[in-house]
């Protein structure tokens, strides 16, 4: 699992690859407490499997960067990943993009 | 010729034994040497088994890592009469007394020690030594497994001889023994405390789960839960009032442990006083209202619920229910094939909102509701293959027709045969309901 991070503008890009599971979810967080801008995108093209601390991690995010009227959106799922937020309707919960550029650009809307 | 001989004789004996004298007092010289030598070896071995006798008792009563590496700092540093000591075992740095020497220059010379393999001395004149500094000794420290140790010495009056380097060397030894010791003893200490966690959490998830199954003629339902070595948050549970439909509920808590064990204790009491006490408790109205006490919870924790509830409409012979993010919910009509039931609604705790809506299920005789939770599906053989959605859609097909126990028993056996008894990673629950029409027949 590796995350590396870029900024284009104002929205601060996660990049995310490998398992996403319970042992990277605390990085995340702790990702979270040094972030300076509210608008993420979490960019998660190399991500192949994901489980709930992942989610868990992910919401996490989603709240702080809403709770200061920014957002955290996510990109770029693979399939296995889109099956996981699809069955348990976390699509519904977040914003969710083909591209990275798509995701970027809606928070210029 | 006699007499020139015996002249001879006369010259040539004083001289001889001159000569003998002189081998004798030179060979009495040497051994005297080597008596005083060997003197001198036996009082250094001596100081050195005192010394180490010192550091045995010093260290001793310390158990912890920290407290082991700075009396050992200090001990070394007091036995082999240096100004300070450093102890490197691994990422931890102790000092003593004070730091006398910057980390950079620290690790620069441990990484030239690491290249040589052995011993590094550098006396003045000869080494380039930071400021302040006017000789170091560097002793690598062997320890078992991959972990590096290794005790420095700094600024020995005069400058480090053979017989220092020799006490050195002895007590880098007797401090691997001890560190390895520490080690271990947080390693042990690491162990207990986890598993302590791990008893906790399984006795409270234990004890949230029901008794006893709700007794409802027209349904014949079977739940269980097998808890994995840690508890991962799984959770059922049946709420049956006088005058009021049964309630039944699983969820699964996100995370693991004593933080899911406590959410579970959480969602126990929310979900119960919403289904006792709201006017006319709705499954999606109790995910909602749940949804609604949980949040803030949920938020501070960084976790989420997935739930399903279901309420039994027996006048009717249907069964309502609403989903929050839980999968997989298994439906199977009676004579028809069994299907996954997606839910609607996302997560407990994810919005301040549920967005579940209530739907219903024809519920008679030989209908099937089997929801699990992901310990299931997601169960890997030994090759590393998930058990997946459509075997198990599969095995309830194959099962349908024996009594709700009987299909638990199925699938807790076919998913121990398919994963061929490695260590169970997740928590196993399932709510089995089986309708037996009006007249109770299977």
């Amino acid at each position: 699992m590796a995350l590396t991070t870029r900024t284009v503008g104002n929205v601060t890009i996660l990049e995310l690859s490998g398992r996403f599971d319970a042992h990277m979810a605390p990085a995340i967080l702790e990702w979270y407490g040094k972030l300076r801008t509210s608008q993420v995108v979490v960019n998660l093209a190399g991500v192949n499997f994901i489980d709930s601390s992942a989610l868990a991690a992910l919401t996490g995010g989603m709240k702080r960067c809403r709770q200061q009227n920014g957002d955290l959106k996510l990109c770029a799922l693979q399939q296995p990943v889109q099956v996981i937020f699809e069955l348990t309707r976390m699509n519904r919960a977040f914003e969710i993009f083909p591209t990275e550029a798509e995701a970027i650009a809606s928070f210029r809307r | 010729m006699d007499t020139e001989q015996a002249r001879d004789k006369a010259i040539a004996t004083p001289h001889a034994q001159a000569n003998r004298e002189a081998s004798l007092r030179d060979q009495l010289c040497r051994q005297k040497y080597e008596i005083e030598e060997l003197a001198g070896q036996l009082v250094e071995t001596q100081d050195l088994l005192l010394a180490m006798y010192d550091l045995s008792q010093a260290t001793r009563s310390h158990l912890g890592l920290g407290e082991t590496l700075r009396h050992l700092a200090n001990e070394a540093t007091r036995l082999v009469c240096v100004k300070g000591a450093i102890l490197c075992v691994g990422p931890t740095i102790v000092h003593h007394p004070t730091a006398l020497i910057d980390d950079l220059s620290l690790l620069n010379h441990l990484e030239i020690m690491e290249e040589r393999g052995t011993d590094l001395i550098l006396n003045t004149p000869q080494a380039t030594l930071p400021t302040g500094i006017t000789n170091l000794c560097f002793l690598p420290i062997n320890l078992q497994g991959s972990l590096k140790a290794t005790l420095v010495l700094i600024n020995r009056e005069g400058n480090f001889t053979a017989p220092d380097l020799k006490l050195g060397r002895a007590i880098a030894e007797q401090a691997g023994a001890h560190i390895e010791h520490a080690l271990l003893y947080q390693e042990t200490l690491a162990q207990t405390r986890l598993q302590a966690e791990m008893d906790v959490a399984r006795r409270v998830q234990l004890h949230l789960l029901p008794q006893a199954r709700p007794n409802v003629p027209t349904l014949d339902i079977y739940a269980d839960s097998r808890p994995a070595l840690q508890v991962g948050g799984d959770f059922y549970d049946f709420v049956s009032e006088p005058d009021r439909p049964l309630l039944l509920l699983l969820g699964d808590v996100a995370g693991k442990g004593i933080s899911a064990a406590m959410i579970m204790g959480l969602v126990h009491t929310a979900t119960r006083s919403a289904a006792r006490f709201m006017p006319d408790p709705t499954p999606a109205k109790v995910l909602s209202r749940t949804n609604n006490d949980l949040y803030d919870d949920l938020t501070l924790l960084d976790s989420f619920i997935t739930a399903f509830i279901a309420q039994y409409v027996p006048e009717q012979e249907l069964m309502r229910y609403a989903n929050a993010g839980h999968a997989p919910v298994i439906y199977r009509p009676p004579n028809g094939r069994a299907q996954l039931l997606e839910g609607d609604g996302i997560p407990l705790g994810v919005l301040p909102m549920t967005l579940s809506e209530d739907y219903t299920l024809d519920f008679t005789a030989g209908t099937l509701l089997i929801v699990t939770t992901d310990g299931f599906n997601e169960a890997r053989d030994p090759n590393g293959v998930m058990f997946g959605y459509e075997r198990l859609l599969e095995l309830v097909d194959e099962f349908a027709d024996q009594p709700a126990q009987v299909i638990a028993y199925g699938l807790y056996n076919t998913i121990d045969g398919f994963t061929g008894g490695q260590i169970q990673e997740d928590d196993q629950t399932l709510i089995i309901i089986k309708g037996l029409g009006k007249d109770g027949a299977s």
